[in-house]
């Protein structure tokens, strides 16, 4: 093939399981745009994940989202990242997160989490 | 039978209706309908729908494609343009590239979906979101270069397992 296996890849967890999610968004009408990785400046400062939810049907409706890493804080920014309440509470159990999202609104989630 | 109700386009982020083709801002500096040949067209990205509140279809277009669409309310038929090229002088046009002229072995992969009710219980939206954007499984070690897994792809292996488990 020419290409060599990078580091990673030897070092994988094992067993890995069969299947595995990063994220899934309920119900079908909200559609995920984004997801990124902010990195942290230190080791030991906790990465946060940004997502980036649209409702696509006119119709409000309550968004669940499930992440496959545990989910510390969570809480909505505006595009510029900074904090923002237009949506109004926010829940999570550490896995889901639940809200209620507007009819076309687009909603920006900071996400913070343990490996 | 045939295509009838309201015509709906997707739009980034969104939707718009349209019914009023005399409200659409931009309309005029599209020449879609240059030399009386589409009346009745419009623009959308993704995807159009037509319906009525009890049946409808969605036409999903080729990625990338938003040429243009025309709804002929008495001939209840949908059209899609394939191609649409810029209007410009007849001698830089054949300076363009051949593809650029249309010229060439064209490949479209579209779809047309029917479905009861609206758009909005048809999420056609996410259809022409998941129609351009499939699942493919990326791995230059297996020599797999973005193909499509077939969903029960898994052996007994823990390497395959783990990129298996990407394309079910």
């Amino acid at each position: 093939m020419g290409v060599a296996e990078p580091e990673w890849y030897r070092n994988l967890p094992s067993p890995l399981p069969a299947q595995a999610s990063l994220v899934e968004v309920a119900p079908p009408n909200v559609v995920l745009s984004s997801m990124r990785l902010i990195k942290s400046g230190s080791e030991k400062e906790k990465p946060e994940y940004e997502l980036r939810l649209y409702e696509t049907a006119g119709q409000a409706t309550d968004a669940v989202v499930k992440l496959g890493c545990a989910v510390d804080s969570v809480r909505q920014t505006n595009f510029l990242g900074e904090p923002l309440d237009a949506a109004g509470k926010i829940k999570t159990n550490g896995r889901e997160i639940v809200f209620r999202i507007q009819p076309w609104k687009i909603v920006t989630l900071r996400i913070g989490s343990t490996r | 039978m045939g295509v009838t109700g309201n015509a709906t386009a997707g739009i980034p982020f969104g939707v718009e209706s349209r019914d009023n083709l005399k409200n659409e801002l931009f309309r005029a500096d599209l020449d879609v309908w240059a030399g009386g040949g589409f009346p009745e067209g419009y623009d959308a990205t993704r995807w159009t729908d037509v319906s009525d509140s009890e049946f409808g279809y969605t036409f999903i277009c080729p990625p990338g494609m938003h040429t243009g669409y025309e709804f002929k309310k008495n001939d209840k038929s949908l059209e899609f343009i394939l191609l649409r090229t810029r209007s410009m002088p007849d001698d830089e046009f054949r300076q363009c590239p051949l593809s650029l002229q249309g010229v060439g072995r064209h490949t479209w992969r579209c779809a047309l979906v029917p479905h009861e009710s609206t758009w909005r219980e048809a999420l056609s939206y996410r259809q022409a979101l998941e129609q351009h954007n499939p699942l493919l499984a990326h791995s230059p070690l297996f020599g797999l270069d973005c193909g499509v897994l077939p969903a029960n792809a898994r052996t007994d292996s823990r390497r395959e397992k783990f990129f298996g488990g990407c394309g079910a």
